[in-house]
């Protein structure tokens, strides 16, 4: 009999200790995060006040591409991306930006300037359109010496939410 | 007979299947730290950057010491035989390929990391020579940290990403400097703009900043062709300094300085200070990293110049 009672007791105590653990999980408000993708077509319009050209300081351990000029991410997703040179003045587009999620989104910015103007410091507007309409627009200026490379943050309302939908910061 | 025979083409056989087995297999580096051995300071500074304390990086050279005129020491081979991973500057900077033949004799396998890199041709005595100094402009130094950080993901791929995120910081200091140098320059008005030195040492730094540079001595103290004093090569110098209107010659850290006094007295301007070429400086001074090295240089030159 004492066995059985003692098995019983081990049963009450355990149960009522699962049963206030689960209890408190749900009543804590933890609930698991999931993006939504933004709807809408967004694109990018970047341009540089200096000529970009590419950096001869980049790392280049043979896997990758050419050294870039420019580079915008989207999320972490690379969205717009110069090998080439490109004039000082000359805006560069990204249709169809895949990857934007409704809330805050980082956009990264890395530009490369030449060598020889390196010592000066440099500037890069960076605007984002959704559907037409601008949603963030953004100057970004690099130190001298050292190249542009800046983070930002645009917040993509959800489509019913119009109006002032979306700000940098 | 016939035993003994087939026992011994059985081994034979075997013996290439063991030894590439050997090769290909990856070396366990969770027991002991991979070691570097490096032909110049500049080098192993340059490897330090990129794999901190993750891996053992030595020196040949000492700190001031000729790589033209170098000769190895038993103790270098001792030390080349317990690298996993040798690293030359090439472009015969290293007389003799002396790193080359370390690490050929060790069985070691060899990086030049200068790979990559367009050399400046110098002609000399009816020779095409290619310079081997050009670690002197940082953008060529990028080229050096690229092809060591490449070298040691593939000997430790454990350490890949913490090699690579050691490379970027650098190449970004790599990049400050440089436009550090070009800004510094600019209190020297281009015809003023003339860097004598004990050696040709100088040409890729000159190409970048905008300098004409002479030196007595060709591109290698050693005996190669193109090497070494020739009195047309002084008579130039003294010209040059006497049509510029040079304020002062620089004499190295690893080159006697005699020659270099000489010309000075003889064509009556001062020594401009010492400036850091083949070798890097002593622990503990300022010229003991790279950046040290090429910033002291910086300032040396514009004391004495503008």
């Amino acid at each position: 009999m004492r066995p059985v009672l003692a098995v019983c007791v081990w049963f009450v105590l355990l149960g009522g200790l699962v049963l206030f653990m689960h209890s408190k999980h749900e009543s804590s408000g933890f609930r698991s995060f999931e993006s939504k993708p933004a709807t809408g077509g967004f694109s990018l319009e970047v341009t540089p006040t200096f000529a970009v050209e590419p950096d001869p300081f980049a790392l280049r351990t043979g896997s990758e591409e050419q050294p870039a000029a420019l580079v915008v991410k989207v999320n972490g997703k690379e969205v717009l991306r110069r090998e080439d040179k490109v004039d000082g003045g000359t805006p560069l587009a990204a249709h169809n930006v895949s990857g934007m999620i409704e809330g805050p989104n980082e956009l990264y910015l890395e530009a490369n300037p030449p060598l020889e103007r390196a010592n000066r410091a440099h500037a890069v507007r960076v605007k984002v359109i959704r559907d037409g309409e601008q949603i963030a627009d953004r100057t970004f200026w690099s130190e001298p010496g050292v190249k542009l490379a800046a983070t930002f943050r645009v917040d993509v309302r959800p489509r019913e939410e119009k109006g002032k939908d979306a700000h940098g910061h | 007979m016939l035993r003994f025979f087939m026992v011994f083409v059985c081994l034979a056989l075997m013996m290439p299947t063991g030894l590439a087995a050997q090769q290909s297999a990856p070396t366990d580096f969770s027991a002991r730290k991979p070691m570097l051995v490096c032909s110049t300071t500049q080098i192993a500074d340059f490897a330090r950057q990129i794999v901190g304390d993750r891996c053992d990086v030595r020196c040949i050279l000492a700190p001031g010491a000729d790589p033209h005129t170098y000769m190895p020491t038993p103790g270098d081979a001792q030390l080349t035989l317990k690298a996993d991973l040798c690293l030359q500057n090439g472009l015969h900077l290293e007389g003799k390929n002396w790193m080359a033949t370390l690490a050929r004799d060790a069985r070691k396998p060899l990086v030049t990391c200068t790979d990559g890199i367009k050399p400046m041709v110098l002609e000399q005595e009816g020779e095409k020579i290619n310079d081997p100094h050009s670690w002197f402009t940082p953008r060529n130094a990028a080229v050096y940290v690229n092809n060591i950080v490449r070298a040691v993901s593939e000997l430790d791929p454990a350490g890949k990403s913490g090699y690579e995120a050691r490379a970027r910081l650098y190449l970004q200091q790599l990049r400050v400097l440089d436009a550090w140098i070009r800004e510094q320059f600019n209190v020297i008005p281009p015809q003023r703009r003339i860097l004598v030195t004990s050696h040709d040492a100088f040409n890729y730094f000159a190409e970048e900043y905008g300098f004409k540079n002479r030196a007595p001595v060709g591109w290698s103290t050693g005996a190669e062709i193109g090497a070494g004093m020739t009195p047309e090569r002084r008579k130039l110098v003294i010209e040059s300094i006497r049509e510029f209107g040079v304020k002062a010659v620089f004499v190295e850290t690893s080159v006697n300085p005699k020659l270099v006094r000489e010309i000075a007295t003889e064509a009556r301007v001062k020594i401009g200070g010492k400036l850091y070429s083949d070798s890097m400086g002593e622990a503990g001074s300022a010229g003991e990293t790279y950046i040290g090295m090429m910033r002291e240089n910086v300032l040396t030159i514009i004391g004495a110049l503008k």
